[in-house]
């Protein structure tokens, strides 16, 4: 069975973009638009990995990482926040301090990277075939 | 011998009883009138309560009968007085004669040499003193006249710190306050919480601008000014204040004291942040879709899309994600022209339905997508009016988008226009997901999202506040809202009517001055 992976951004595109990628790549990729409905869908198909947005109308991404965080059954997933908000971020360190985030990828960000950052994170090792390995990985 | 005296007693005419007894029980002293001088002015000599003998006044000769030493006493005290008298008319005159004298005028004085010296000297003294009186009378005369002035011109400059809004404070180099305007007496009272402590009370609980007072009058810092940031609780409010403080010095160059001014940057502070907001979502709406941007050319880059179908699918996206970056871009570039610099307004003669029927078709493609119908209620009546063709449409081509973006698929959205009374009324009433009341007042202002519906659509908040300048600030015109949640809004400007001649008049605007 393909590793389970959650996708949760306001933006469809971006679901859209690495959901493709991801498939790719051998995960079953399930999408969410907001922080709500992703909770519920962590419930129901527990994932390896939660690739979440920061900015999301309603709850934001690092609330429902602490909400996460808190959770028995979810407390020690990994997450990834992606963000458009850059510098302004670590100016409210505050709120990321202690949620346990296994990477912070900032927006405009490359798919190709993202999925050699989620092997990472998941110990596995890439699979020649795919994308991933295609180019040599920049620094993420 | 005396025995010529008239003797009246005998005669019956006078009446020996009719003296008082001190005089009866004398014996008078009698003189011999020569007969041809009988014929007597008898005078009593009287003193208040008693009369003490008679004169008898005769050409040259006086009788007396009275008591010889009351006579002689009498007689030399009046002797006395006339000689007094006659001595003093005779100074009089003697002192008027010498005072009118020619020779006492001090430009006579050498000539004559006699009053050279003490007179002359005095009187060169008296006038030499007369003369410094008078100069000293004028010269207290200009001081009076100065002092005058300058009182005139304190009041003045106190009446002007009194119009100033900013609390203004002076102190002593005790830090004891001596001078403080209307503002500062506002002030004052609100953070005492007082209204009958005196000011100078009231200043030592500024206890937090203390510090810059001390800091600049020793100037430690080597600076004769410096300024901080304070936040003064005012009632129940905590506001923040830019303290700025400098020395004050005399003409021998010494300290005489510390002036304090505050100005409130409540709104600097908030538009500091508004900014730095802005900023960051500025950066934000520009990154999302350079990331979907980015995402998709990378996965068709790596091929990983097999079918054609979706790989022209992402394509389209892609020039979407162009599309809205573009518009993103240049809305950005239109409100911060607007905001920031001098814009060239270009007014001219025109109809409102032709500007109407242009930003119809900007947002046709959009409005199709979503299958809303944009219905045209344009008036049949030619509506003369003096607009920015451009300002003008992209005011109404942004409440068109609006109205698209905020209603969903096969929704309806109405473009109106009408006369009424003076002015040409704009409507653009949708049947969308509406706006709450509590964000109605709140519409207009730059940055300014309403919560509940910025999941629907991206946007930056400029579109109503770019609109509402163009309308207000640029074609005196106005512009209201009203809207019902899960119904509709509808937004309505409002402009004068009237060509007003020439074909293009040219209007520099500067936008700082407005709102």
């Amino acid at each position: 069975m393909s590793p389970r992976i959650i996708v949760c951004d306001d933006e469809p595109h971006i679901v859209r973009a690495i959901s493709l990628k991801f498939a790719r790549a051998g995960f079953d990729v399930q999408g969410a638009s907001d922080a709500e409905s992703c909770w519920e869908l962590l419930h129901r198909h527990t994932p390896v990995l939660l690739i979440t947005d920061y900015t999301m109308p309603g709850m934001n991404g690092a609330q429902l990482v602490r909400r996460i965080r808190d959770d028995a059954t979810l407390a020690d997933l990994p997450v990834i926040l992606l963000t458009a908000r850059g510098f302004e971020l670590a100016e409210q360190t505050g709120e990321l301090v202690g949620l346990g985030l296994s990477a912070m990828i900032t927006k405009p960000f490359s798919p190709r990277e993202l999925v050699v950052k989620v092997y990472e994170i998941l110990g596995y090792e890439a699979e020649p075939s795919t994308a991933a390995y295609r180019d040599s990985f920049s620094s993420v | 011998m005396a025995t010529d005296f008239f003797d009246l007693s005998q005669s019956g005419a006078f009446d020996r009883s009719s003296l008082p007894p001190e005089l009866a029980s004398s014996e008078p002293e009698v003189r011999p009138i020569p007969p041809a001088n009988r014929g007597t002015l008898l005078l009593p000599l009287c003193l208040p309560t008693i009369a003490f003998g008679l004169i008898a006044a005769l050409a040259g000769t006086w009788l007396f009968h009275a008591p010889s030493a009351s006579l002689l006493t009498l007689a030399g005290c009046l002797t006395g007085l006339l000689t007094t008298i006659a001595l003093f008319r005779r100074q009089e005159a003697a002192a008027v004669a010498v005072l009118n004298r020619p020779e006492l005028r001090s430009a006579n004085l050498s000539q004559t040499g006699v009053y050279r010296t003490l007179l002359g000297e005095l009187i060169h003294r008296v006038e030499q003193q007369e003369a410094k009186a008078k100069s000293l009378a004028e010269q207290r005369a200009r001081l009076e006249a100065r002092a005058h002035l300058q009182k005139t011109q304190v009041r003045r400059l106190i009446h002007t710190l009194n119009q100033v809004e900013q609390p203004v404070f002076l102190l002593d180099p005790a830090n004891v306050l001596t001078f403080w305007n209307s503002s500062a007496t506002a002030l004052l009272k609100s953070v005492s919480g007082d209204n009958q402590l005196p000011a100078a009370e009231a200043w030592k609980q500024l206890t937090s601008i203390h510090g810059l007072v001390d800091s600049v009058r020793s100037r430690s810092a080597a600076a004769d000014k410096r300024n901080a940031e304070v936040v003064l609780k005012c009632g129940a409010e905590l506001i923040t204040f830019r303290a700025d403080a400098a020395n004050l010095y005399d003409e021998e160059n010494r300290l005489a004291g510390v002036s304090v001014i505050l100005t409130d940057i409540r709104t600097q502070v908030q538009e500091t942040a508004k900014q730095a907001q802005f900023v960051s979502s500025v950066s934000h709406e520009l990154k999302t879709p350079l990331a979907s941007i980015r995402a998709y050319t990378e996965l068709l880059m790596d091929d990983d899309v097999d079918d054609p179908a979706e790989r022209l699918e992402l394509l389209k996206f892609i020039d979407e994600q162009v599309d809205r970056l573009t518009r993103l871009v240049n809305n950005l570039l239109n409100f911060s022209r607007v905001e920031s610099g001098v814009i060239k307004v270009q007014r001219e003669d025109t109809d409102v339905n032709r500007i109407a029927r242009k930003s119809m078709e900007v947002v046709a493609t959009a409005a199709k997508e979503k299958r809303i119908a944009i219905v045209d209620q344009l008036s049949d009546l030619y509506l003369p009016a003096h607009l920015d063709l451009d300002l003008f449409g992209q005011a109404i081509i942004n409440l068109l988008s609006n109205a698209v973006k905020y209603t969903p698929v096969g929704g309806e959205v109405r473009l109106r226009t009408r006369m009424q009374d003076t002015e040409a009324v704009i409507e653009v009433i949708d049947n969308g997901m509406g706006i709450p009341a509590d964000s109605l007042s709140r519409l207009f202002e730059r940055f300014y999202r309403v919560p509940q519906n910025s999941k629907a659509a991206p946007g930056t908040g400029l579109g109503l506040a770019l609109v509402k300048y163009i309308v207000t600030n640029i074609h005196d015109g106005s512009i209201a809202v009203s809207s019902v949640v899960n119904q509709g809004s509808n937004f309505s400007i409002r402009i004068p009517l009237g060509h007003r001649g020439g074909r293009a008049s040219k209007q520099v605007v500067n936008p700082a001055a407005a709102d």
